[in-house]
């Protein structure tokens, strides 16, 4: 499991390089970079929340403050995981599927 | 489900020993999940058209990726594969669709005309309600110049930002873009908004925009055109068109304008057809050439004529050259049409005896991208020898801009064809920056004064610029045709000053072959 979390670490890094991308090649205006970079924040918020769940329950036995703490992260995890499909979905119909808005 | 979970435990429960782990309802995560993915993926096939292939398959990407992570994840819980997954799916976007290099006018951190015309094509495939707003800097590139290019897009973006500003204020939805040298679009979504209502506060904070650029002396001509898609205007082309034409249309002091008045006028409905008008004469052959005679002082009668270009489509009528000829070079059309014109005036003057008519030579012009023809020579030393041609009576006429821009290539052309007898002449001297001394370097024989310059005889200074070209142009022995005289006066004033040839309407119009023909023959006196 601790080897294996590392991927996560990977991925929080990623998220923040495109962010700094979108902002330094100025994709940030328009509809469609808006989501995009909505898309981006909620995979980040959901990495970093499931980061701290796995690093967090991955030394048994946990702590009350501990356990809260996986209780929560994962609730967040979820709810944004949970947006992104729905935000790649509404990306769609609503921007009539352009990039550059 | 997840705030209930803290109680039920339903979606998942957290251990003390054995940590997270799944509960039932978490099932009900991974069906939405996929709801929503297979309904993205129906409606990205449904308009796979809208979007371009790599586009498509970055955004399918996107799907697939994190459909394989999650279930990858499902089966194999201990490997957290989903979130690397994800984060390299979006960053492949970022990689392939988002290319800003593409779509941005760095000069002034607008998305540019590419990025627009691409939004058209996307707007009028979805067929979406838009409205589409073009303001044109008349001045634009005046303006460019005599700022400099960092004041000018410094400008231009405080321009883009108080309009921002306004209509962000009022609640518009809203993009805008540029376009060297100088015109903004924006693309509305609140199709009902009535923009003309906002014209006076975007004119008044224009104004305070150019407070800095009026102190300089400098004055900023917008134009405005409106365009509700698809009420007014129902295709790409058309769209893009209208933003790139409507100036020119319009009265110049009408400040507001609207597509549906624009597209129904004559001059735009050409202009936005030139392609199929242009296609369609040269595959029907439906140019014509007609023939302007020259009148010689000296010896009193008409001596030769100018071949010119014309057209009439069946569809929109008679077409300007004015109009076709700048839409043919655009479109590199320029060399068919220049040999349709090569083949038609030696065909004429073979089928005519122009000894008994009085002609010495017809005068026909070389477009700059025939004289960039490295063969125009033997295509013209061709023609000479399919219709027994002498070179003697074809007069070959570039621009000042011909010989600038192409030097090597039109010498050599210049040089082989004046070898074998053909004379040249330099259309259009006055409307550039011509100078003595690069004519008298060039094998011209004949100078062919631009009827601007005959038009400014009716001043003192335009008299006496006419009178010393005249005397200068004597001393080194060319020969002058003053074109586009219309009256009398003029005729007179012209013969007086010793101009050896006059072209224009005071004489004729240019007419077709069998008109010109019979006005030679009544008005040279023959009997053919």
């Amino acid at each position: 499991m601790d080897r294996i979390a590392y991927l996560d670490f990977v991925a929080v890094p990623v998220y923040l390089v495109i962010l700094y991308a979108l902002h330094v090649r100025k994709m940030v205006n328009g509809p469609s970079n808006r989501v995009f970079r909505l898309v981006v924040i909620t995979s980040l918020v959901s990495a970093i929340a499931d980061l701290i769940s796995g690093v967090t329950a991955s030394n048994a036995p946990l702590s009350d403050l501990r356990i809260h703490l996986v209780e929560v992260s994962n609730c967040v995890y979820h709810l944004f995981h949970g947006l992104m499909p729905a935000l790649y979905a509404c990306r769609q119909p609503v921007y009539r599927v352009c990039i550059y808005r | 489900m997840l705030v209930v979970n803290l109680f039920t435990g339903f979606v998942f429960t957290v251990d003390r020993i054995k940590g997270y782990m799944r509960g039932p309802g978490i099932y009900a995560f991974y069906i939405l999940a996929a709801v929503y993915i297979s309904w993205g993926i129906g409606y990205l096939f449904l308009k796979r058209r809208v979007l371009r292939k790599t586009h498509l398959f970055s955004m399918l990407m996107m799907y697939v990726c994190n459909l394989g992570a999650v279930v990858f994840q499902f089966l194999f819980p201990s490997y957290l594969v989903e979130m690397i997954m994800t984060a390299m799916a979006e960053l492949f976007v970022v990689l392939l669709v988002l290319r800003p290099e593409n779509y941005l006018d760095y000069s002034t951190g607008l998305p540019s005309f590419k990025a627009y015309s691409e939004e058209i094509r996307k707007i009028c495939t979805a067929k979406a309600k838009e409205k589409i707003i073009v303001m044109r800097l008349l001045n634009a590139a005046q303006l460019r110049r005599y700022l400099g290019e960092d004041k000018y897009y410094a400008f231009i973006g405080n321009i883009g930002r108080n309009i921002k500003k306004i209509c962000t204020e009022k609640g518009l939805i809203f993009d805008m873009y540029f376009e060297q040298p100088g015109r903004i679009y924006m693309i509305i979504d609140n199709y009902d908004f009535d923009f003309e209502d906002l014209l006076h506060e975007i004119y008044i904070g224009l104004l305070s925009d150019i407070v800095e650029v009026e102190t300089m002396g400098a004055r900023i001509i917008p134009r405005f055109c409106e365009i509700n898609y698809p009420d007014d205007i129902t295709d790409m082309d058309t769209i893009i068109n209208v933003g790139h034409q409507f100036h020119r249309i319009i009265p110049f002091d009408s400040l507001y304008n609207r597509a549906g008045d624009i597209i129904n006028s004559d001059s735009f409905r050409i202009k936005n057809n030139m392609d199929l008008i242009l296609n369609r004469a040269i595959r029907e052959k439906k140019f014509e050439i007609y023939y302007q005679p020259i009148y010689s002082v000296k010896e009193k009668r008409f001596v030769s004529a100018e071949a010119l270009i014309r057209l009439k489509d069946e569809e929109f009528g008679f077409v300007s050259p004015g109009l076709f000829i700048p839409a043919a070079e655009k479109k590199g059309l320029m060399i068919p049409i220049g040999d349709f014109v090569l083949e038609s005036v030696f065909r004429f003057i073979s089928e005519n005896d122009f000894s008994a008519l009085g002609l010495s030579y017809i005068e026909l012009n070389l477009s700059v991208a025939q004289c960039l023809q490295g063969d125009l020579s033997d295509k013209i030393l061709a023609l000479e020898k399919k219709y027994h041609v002498n070179p003697a009576k074809v007069n070959l006429e570039i621009t000042e801009t011909t010989y600038e821009n192409i030097g090597d290539v039109t010498n050599m052309n210049i040089k082989k064809l004046s070898e074998n007898g053909f004379s040249f002449s330099l259309d259009d001297y006055g409307t550039g920056y011509s100078n003595m001394h690069r004519i008298s370097r060039l094998p011209l024989k004949i100078i062919k004064i631009d009827k601007t310059m005959v038009d400014d005889m009716e001043s003192s200074s335009g008299m006496s610029v006419m009178k010393n070209t005249v005397t200068m142009m004597k001393d080194i022995r060319k020969e002058i045709v003053c074109e586009g005289v219309e009256t009398e006066e003029q005729l007179e004033c012209l013969s007086g000053l010793g101009v050896d040839f006059i072209r224009g309407y005071f004489f004729s119009k240019p007419l077709p072959e069998k008109a010109f023909i019979a006005f030679i023959e009544k008005n040279n006196c023959v009997n053919v």
